[in-house]
């Protein structure tokens, strides 16, 4: 069964994508926080992260500059749901070394259509 | 909703692309579609999966939404603040916010407390603006607390004290959600270019920062405090020389 981690900082948002892919069979944790994520990235061993960028304390990019910082994690594939615009995130010049499979823009973005992009990142 | 809430969404992102200058807006704007993007992933997953049990999160949604343009409306009527003035008790206004904030707290699982006991003298400001800065704070330190993982129930208290400044109104939570980088963040936030991260704090910067305006209209001024060991934002303001309470 594949491993999805949601690393979503909102309440809502992260119940629904708890029970939607859930019950779209994958197995699935939620993490509030990037500290929170990384005790999942710890425990679960994902196999795929589903990210928000932003974050009260540590921000996505932060997390996600640890996670490519560890080899044992450089496999873990990662997916961009955010509101924050991809043109926005390709003004950082170290944004393409950080490893992301997909990004999505989150408003615009459904669960189906998320679901979708989640099925082509672990199936490749 | 869903489509005037996708409609919303758009209408947004073109006012954004086509680069509305005014801070302020933009970030109550992001604060409304981070709203409305809950809500239209809410009915989307009600629909897909038959299961309603997440659609009470659409309702606070809303409501909250309302609150926010509450307060920019109120912003937008700075000249009104100082024309409507009137005693006003601090003590009941915390009560009445605390009840009208009860059930959204709820739902983002923190308590609330108050800690109005005591005679207080009513205090001059404009009673429709306070209580828009205090539901405004609420609204922020509750949606603060929950964005951030904590191992004890968050509780947030109201609480009126006399101090060597007059009186003093305050919202505290036992949880540090608040700090004065925030505050020194949403008071910057006017006049300063947006970055790409800029958004990675709380929501409750706009909040933050429309409630000190509207307060600093008013010559009173929010500053980060401590109550009880608890950390939170107060405002001191001066008793009412002509009526005090017998």
């Amino acid at each position: 069964m594949i491993k999805v981690l949601f690393v979503e900082p909102d309440r809502s948002l992260g119940e629904i994508y708890l029970k939607y892919f859930t019950k779209l069979g994958y197995q699935v944790k939620w993490a509030q926080s990037s500290n929170s994520a990384l005790e999942f990235i710890d425990n679960f061993n994902p196999d795929l992260i589903v990210l928000e960028l932003q974050m009260t304390s540590h921000n996505g990019l932060e997390l996600m500059y640890e996670i490519r910082s560890y080899p044992d994690w450089g496999n873990i594939k990662i997916m961009l749901n955010t509101s924050v615009k991809e043109t926005m995130l390709k003004k950082s010049p170290t944004y393409k070394q950080l490893g992301v499979g997909k990004y999505t823009y989150k408003p615009n973005t459904t669960l189906q259509e998320m679901a979708v992009s989640i099925e082509a990142l672990v199936t490749a | 909703m869903r489509e005037s809430a996708e409609k919303y969404i758009r209408l947004e992102q073109n006012m954004y692309s086509k680069g509305a200058n005014n801070p302020i807006f933009s970030y109550i704007a992001q604060n409304l579609r981070s709203e409305l993007t809950k809500i239209t992933s809410n009915i989307e997953y009600a629909q897909l999966s038959g299961d309603v049990s997440l659609l009470d999160d659409s309702k606070y949604s809303s409501q909250y939404m309302l609150r926010l343009i509450e307060c920019y409306l109120d912003f937008l009527d700075q000249t009104n603040i100082s024309q409507n003035v009137e005693p006003v008790s601090l003590s009941a206004l915390l009560k009445n916010v605390a009840s009208s904030m009860a059930p959204y707290a709820k739902w983002q699982q923190c308590d609330l407390d108050l800690n109005v006991a005591g005679r207080y003298q009513p205090v001059m400001a404009n009673r429709e603006v306070l209580n828009t800065v205090l539901t405004s704070l609420s609204s922020v330190f509750i949606v603060a607390q929950s964005e951030v993982k904590h191992k004890a129930r968050p509780v947030i208290t109201y609480a009126v004290t006399r101090s060597n400044k007059g009186i003093t109104a305050g919202i505290y939570s036992n949880v540090e959600a608040i700090n004065s980088a925030m505050l020194k963040k949403a008071r910057n936030l006017y006049g300063k270019s947006g970055n790409p991260m800029s958004a990675s704090v709380s929501n409750g910067s706009a909040g933050l920062y429309m409630a000190d305006s509207l307060l600093n209209n008013m010559s009173y001024g929010l500053r980060v405090s401590k109550f009880h060991k608890m950390t939170g934002l107060s405002a001191s303001f001066e008793p009412s020389k002509q009526i005090a309470l017998v």
